[in-house]
């Protein structure tokens, strides 16, 4: 991995968190910061095509068309960055553009749910702070039409698979990773191997809240899965398989402090007693489930701020400060220490406000650079970019979107956008269960450009498409790329095309097709860069 | 509860193989040694656990042995359940080691170890057998993935299957046999266009590539090379054109399917070529189920090995077969047998291997081992000298840690080896 | 009908038992299991006590079954052997009457011949006096199961893929096939037979398969089962299921004289149950949870009493675990005897 810009080095000055009291501005604090890291390598910013194109696949999600690129980059006006930036997100794409990057991030494929999407489509446009969304997913409220959706974080991880035992330790596990930033996986049994400060407790105290739930299926009342919540009056017992020794813990974050269980008798413990003949599950009074969502998404634990603060700034910036994004620990430190803490101290001040920290992220000189100086990371479109790019460029997606009646035997209507959707994920995403930090071209999505009928299909001259356009202009070179590259054709380049389409004078339009091809299963196109 | 504890995956530094498609060779000279195009592994893994009572190791009409007799095989004196006929006709090309004793009894932890060697931890994940062979002997002339995987269900790519060595030397998975999905050119694309515009495609990268990092670039390239190499040689999923024969022959069930396709990965040049049959953890009904599944490996295995004789490919091919562990002797009250890794059996034949011999022994009742007890690692030092390999000549390179290929404490079994 | 039998006494055993018959006198216990031996036990009303055992079988002693009216035994095991002895002297005896695992015997109500299955795949009909083999039959699967119609002129058996099928006692032609297939499951590479009994209920109307419906291999977790067939339009009437998919097998089933169907299951280590159910109820009228993994029901041919083998509770264990003196022991299956 290429680090050079956030790599580790001497201390610098701390900045303190609170905004009124600093003269500049946190995308000038960010950039000073990273610079100094930089060791003196220049920071090349991006030309206008780079930066226009970088800037919709991380807030659309897609490319612009060839009418929006050309217009961009013959706008003279000296803001116009700034301007697009601020348009994109208040654009309604932007919050599905983040609802889709989260959805990946945190449920890692593991399934499609309705009403987990609705829900992160809903939080993003309402800009719902992140602790709150961390509260509602985990103590979720089932009742709540508007908030059950965020249920499915729990509830799919506790369904159960074949034999298998309820996974419970997986469920932990994630919290931390997702949350917190750390992995625990190895402290179920015994104090982490290699990481000496993720201890046995610190699973426990998590494990203790977890392993109190019980999956219940949807009913009248419940619209969803959802979870109920057994008695705790004791602590939870663990020991090492390494030295036998035996420990307890009541839930607790890890790192923090136990949570207070309170002395109730058996008949006092129940909110809603349980009621075998009424299917009562029960409701106890003491819900370490809220106790936990309270403790965890807050300003106390520093992680919390920390571990979304670098997700966020490995979505925008391709790299994490801390990676992998859940190994946070001090052998493992961030690569500039001193600009987590400022990302992390400046988005508490703010309430956990990601739309603004985003804005000001885009508003650096770091994530408006350059990816052709050294060490900078380029990194995949994730499969749901490749596609909406894809259709973008092709000139597709229209017909897709509105064709809901597939027809094999009529091309213009032989897919839906759900077939598109399917085929481009099960050919580009990461298996499932996977964190999709890089995702790794494979021989499946090589086979897939090369050979499927869908990209083939798109290819092919059909009215308001991109081939059908293109096979009508004399000179369709700068059409072409810049639908497809959102850039501007070299000399060099449209001279090749001109060849090109000379050598293959007998049929125009397939011509177009090859060369197009050979544009969207280019590097270029499918990397962010 | 499912312990998310996995002691193979005990390791303090994922950066270090995340990109570490770096490693090299310990030394050139050996490096031009090792690349020896012709030979070949053929790795069956019985996943659950084939109970040896009920298989190489019968101990018939005694405590713990079960219902099943034993018969005779083709090397005089020893004697095979019999569950496996065929098998037992072609001890003379077999090489069985009796007297494995392993540590770990549970599948989830226990079919890591064993597939990576179980070597001291390093605190890096160790790589599989099949990775180990890709990254030491290469792919080979064919150019075809050095490393496939024939198992039912899901295909795909398995990086973590290389461990440190980067996610090159991880195992292809053609799930079911089946080719993967969008191998064969699109019927309305001809050859030539093909071709044309795919070499157009490498052009605009190397264009890319020269303003910017090379990494994404050739990780791109060499997907799009594998493919186009697959795609060529799409012939090797082909079953449709084997004759019936050979379908009778290996058993029309899935792992004679799966053999049959492992035979034509083979014969294509394929360098390691591994095949899975799940299901054989029988904690119940153990006599019953091995009695309908033990007859069916024994048939497609015994018809592998007859055809690569006829071929002349088994003087090439190391082949070997095992599970995570063995069955115990005492019987549940499911009327099965539980994990085992106290004293079990593993089969092997081919390059470098002493045929028509037994290794090792367990007492009459089949409670433990009697001779010089195995571990796993020894097993990959043997595996390893047959292809010619000297563990304590070669090593790892991990970003500029050496590693050894194989536990460093442990040796090879000088009895199996030709 | 309602009953609670209670038990009495339990008496240890030092091996594993698969099957259990009472003689038709009552005064003697037969049972097989994971040993090269027949054990008898002297039943006197209140408990059991050992006898000489039967020797010189091979691999587990399989299936026993009592002649009607003679003292004579017919017992055989997993190499094939078949013998009939009374007392400790051997009739009449076979080493190869299948070649490898003979499964069950079934003797005809007249006593004049006996019926015998296993998975070399033929079902082999024996003169009961001498031993003479009268026919056989190529079934093409495993046979697992096979029994008399009540008036003797029918022998049914049942196969590894759930085929009932029914042909008269000298084996000359199959009359007809009931489907019971859903006994039948293929997963991956192994086949799964659920079929371990079958009894004619009703004068011979009614026709009961039991075992399970098989879900999975390796270890398989399924639902205790008893197909019930109208036998002479071969259409099945009746499932009977009890339990979740833990308790596994039906593995022996019994009519008591007084008419209601007694059953006993195992399935993973420590489940297990004694199930007592009129035939047309859909839920038992008694079911007693206390024994672990039970594999055989003798029932008394007083009809007041009953034995039903269990397993030790704690039978299963991955790796070597030792006894107190560091002994690795087989398990064991402790006889309980019931009064109703």
């Amino acid at each position: 991995m290429h680090r050079t810009w956030v790599s580790c080095a001497a201390s610098l000055v701390f900045l303190t968190a609170s905004a009124a009291a600093v003269e500049s501005s946190l995308d000038q604090n960010i950039d000073a910061l990273v610079f100094a890291k930089a060791q003196g390598h220049k920071m090349t910013p991006a030309d206008d095509a780079e930066f226009l194109r970088r800037v919709w696949l991380d807030f659309e999600g897609g490319i612009p068309t060839a009418d929006e690129a050309r217009a961009f980059l013959a706008d003279p006006a000296a803001d116009k960055r700034a301007k697009l930036i601020d348009k994109l997100i208040a654009a309604p794409r932007f919050a599905e553009r983040m609802a889709e990057a989260f959805n990946v991030m945190l449920m890692e494929r593991r399934g499609d749910n309705d009403a987990w999407k609705a829900w992160l489509v809903d939080a993003f446009r309402s800009n719902k702070p992140w602790d709150a969304m961390v509260r509602e997913m985990l103590a979720p409220d089932f009742l709540n039409e508007k908030q059950r959706g965020a249920g499915y974080f729990i509830t799919r991880r506790l369904e159960k698979v074949g034999q298998q035992d309820t996974d419970y330790p997986g469920l932990t596990r994630d919290v931390g990773r997702m949350f917190m930033g750390i992995d625990l996986q190895c402290c179920q049994c015994h104090r982490h191997l290699s990481v000496s400060e993720y201890k046995q407790i610190d699973f426990s105290g998590l494990f203790a809240v977890y392993q109190n739930l019980k999956l219940q299926s949807a009913d009248e009342k419940h619209k969803t899965p959802w979870v109920s919540e057994g008695v705790i009056n004791a602590k939870y017992e663990f020991a090492s398989v390494l030295t036998s020794k035996k420990a307890q813990t009541a839930p607790r974050v890890p790192f923090g402090e136990e949570v207070m269980i309170p002395a109730l008798t058996a008949d006092e413990a129940w909110l809603v007693k349980p009621d075998r003949k009424t299917k009562e599950v029960g409701q106890p009074k003491f819900s370490p489930l809220h106790e936990i969502a309270q403790r965890l998404p807050a300003p106390e634990n520093p992680l919390f701020a920390k571990n979304i603060a670098n997700r966020v700034w490995f979505l925008f910036m391709g790299q994490g400060i801390v990676e992998p994004l859940d190994l946070h620990h001090s052998d493992n430190p961030p690569a500039n220490p001193a600009l987590l803490d400022l990302l992390a101290q400046e988005l508490t001040a703010h309430h956990f406000d990601l739309r603004w920290l985003i804005r000001e992220l885009a508003h650096t000189q770091t994530y408006q650079r350059s990816s052709t100086a050294a060490g900078t990371h380029q990194r995949h479109l994730t499969a749901e970019q490749q596609l909406r790019a894809f259709l973008g460029a092709t000139g597709e997606r229209e017909r897709l979107e509105k064709n809901t009646k597939p027809d094999v035997k009529v091309d213009a209507a032989k897919y839906s956008l759900a077939d598109f959707q399917k085929a481009f994920a099960a050919a580009l995403a990461n298996p499932a269960k996977e964190p999709e930090l890089a995702a790794n071209p494979s021989l499946r999505s090589a086979l897939f450009l090369r050979n499927s009928d869908y990209v083939h299909w798109a290819l092919m001259p059909r009215p308001g498409n991109l081939i059908e356009r293109l096979a009508a202009q004399s000179d369709p070179a700068e059409d072409l790329y810049l639908s497809t590259l959102t850039r501007l054709p070299s000399t060099e380049e449209k001279a090749r095309l001109k060849s090109w389409l000379a050598a293959h004078a007998s049929n125009k339009a397939q011509a177009l097709s090859d060369f197009a091809w050979a544009l969207l299963s280019s590097t270029e196109f499918f990397v962010n860069h | 509860m499912n312990p998310l504890c996995t002691p193979g995956d005990h390791h303090l530094s994922r950066r270090a193989f995340l990109g570490g498609g770096l490693s090299l060779l310990a030394s050139p000279v050996l490096a031009e040694a090792m690349r020896q195009k012709d030979k070949q592994v053929l790795f069956v893994w019985l996943d659950g656990g084939l109970s040896q009572l009920e298989s190489w190791d019968p101990k018939p009409n005694t405590e713990f042995g079960g219902p099943f007799r034993s018969i005779k095989t083709s090397v005089p004196g020893v004697q095979f359940c019999e569950l496996m006929p065929k098998l037992a006709k072609q001890m003379h090309k077999l090489c069985v080691v009796r007297s494995m004793c392993t540590k770990d009894n549970a599948h989830s932890s226990g079919v890591d170890r064993i597939q990576r060697g179980d070597p001291k931890n390093r605190g890096v994940p160790y790589p599989h057998f099949g990775a180990g062979v890709a990254k030491l002997l290469g792919p080979g002339a064919s150019g075809l993935p050095p490393y496939v995987w024939i198992k039912p269900g899901s295909g795909g790519f398995r990086a973590e299957d290389a461990g440190f060595l980067g996610p090159k030397y991880g195992s292809l998975a053609f799930g079911d046999g089946k080719p993967p999905e969008n191998l064969l050119r699109h019927p309305d694309i001809s050859a030539e266009q093909d071709a044309a515009r795919n070499e157009l495609r490498q052009m605009l990268d190397q264009r890319f590539a020269a303003k910017r990092e090379k990494r994404v670039v050739e990780a791109n390239a060499s997907v799009f090379d594998m493919a186009e190499k697959l795609m060529a040689r799409a012939d090797i999923f082909d079953t449709s054109r084997l004759p019936e024969r050979d379908r009778d022959r290996y058993g029309r069930h899935d792992l004679g399917l799966h053999m049959l396709v492992a035979r034509q990965m083979l014969e294509a040049g394929v360098r390691f070529v591994k095949v899975t049959s799940y299901g054989w953890d029988t904690h119940g009904d153990n006599f019953n189920a091995h009695a309908t599944m033990v007859p069916k490996f024994d048939q497609a295995f015994s018809a592998m090995l007859e055809d690569l004789e006829a071929s002349g490919l088994l003087k090439t091919t190391l082949v070997i077969c095992l599970s995570e562990f063995g069955r115990t002797p005492r019987i549940n009250g499911h009327v099965g047998r539980d994990h085992w890794p106290e004293a079990w059996s593993i089969a092997m034949a081919g390059h470098g291997v002493r045929h028509g011999t037994l290794v090792g022994e367990t007492n009459d009742k089949g409670t433990a081992v009697k001779s010089q007890p195995y571990d796993i690692g020894s097993m990959f030092h043997t595996w390893y000298r047959a292809l010619g390999i000297d563990p304590l000549k070669t090593e790892f390179d991990n970003a500029g840690q050496p590693l050894p290929i194989a536990h460093d404490e442990m040796i090879p079994i000088k009895e199996a080896l030709a | 009908m309602k009953l609670d039998p209670t038990q009495i006494a339990e008496i240890n055993s030092e091996h594993q038992i698969s099957a259990a018959r009472f003689s038709s006198d009552g005064s003697v216990l037969v049972t097989s299991g994971y040993e090269p031996l027949v054990r008898c036990w002297l039943f006197d009303g209140k408990t059991l006590t050992p006898l000489p055992s039967l020797e010189g079988f091979h691999g587990y002693s399989t299936a026993i079954a009592f002649h009607p009216k003679l003292p004579h035994l017919f017992c055989a095991d997993s190499w094939g052997q078949l013998r009939c002895s009374e007392g400790e002297k051997t009739l009449w005896q076979h080493e190869a009457a299948h070649d490898g695992w003979l499964r069950q015997i079934a003797v005809s109500p007249d006593g004049r011949c006996i019926a015998t299955c296993g998975k070399d795949q033929f079902v082999r009909v024996w003169d009961a006096a001498t031993g003479q083999k009268l026919s056989e039959h190529a079934a093409g699967e495993d046979v697992y199961a096979v029994t008399f119609s009540p008036e003797g002129q029918q022998l049914v058996f049942g196969d590894m893929l759930g085929r009932l099928v029914v042909m008269d006692r000298d084996l000359k032609k199959a009359q007809r096939t009931l489907d019971a297939a859903v006994l039948y499951k293929l997963d991956r590479i192994q086949d799964l037979c659920g079929l371990r009994m079958l009894l004619f209920i009703e004068g011979g109307k009614t026709l009961l398969a039991a075992g399970t419906t098989p879900q999975n291999g390796a270890t398989p977790q399924s639902i205790p089962t008893i197909l019930h067939f109208d036998f002479a339009s071969g259409r099945l009437t009746q499932t009977f299921t009890h339990g979740a998919s833990k308790e596994g097998f039906i593995h022996d089933l019994v009519q008591h004289p007084q008419g209601f169907l007694m059953a006993v299951t195992s399935g993973t280590p420590g489940s297990g149950m004694l199930l007592l159910t009129n035939p047309a109820d859909k839920e038992p009228f008694h079911v007693n949870t206390k024994m672990a993994n039970c594999h055989a029901l003798a029932l008394h041919p007083d009809g007041a009493h009953f034995v039903v083998t269990s397993t030790n509770r704690d039978s299963n264990g991955n790796g070597r675990s030792l006894g107190k003196n560091g002994e690795y022991k087989t398990n064991r299956s402790p006889l309980h005897l019931f009064e109703v």
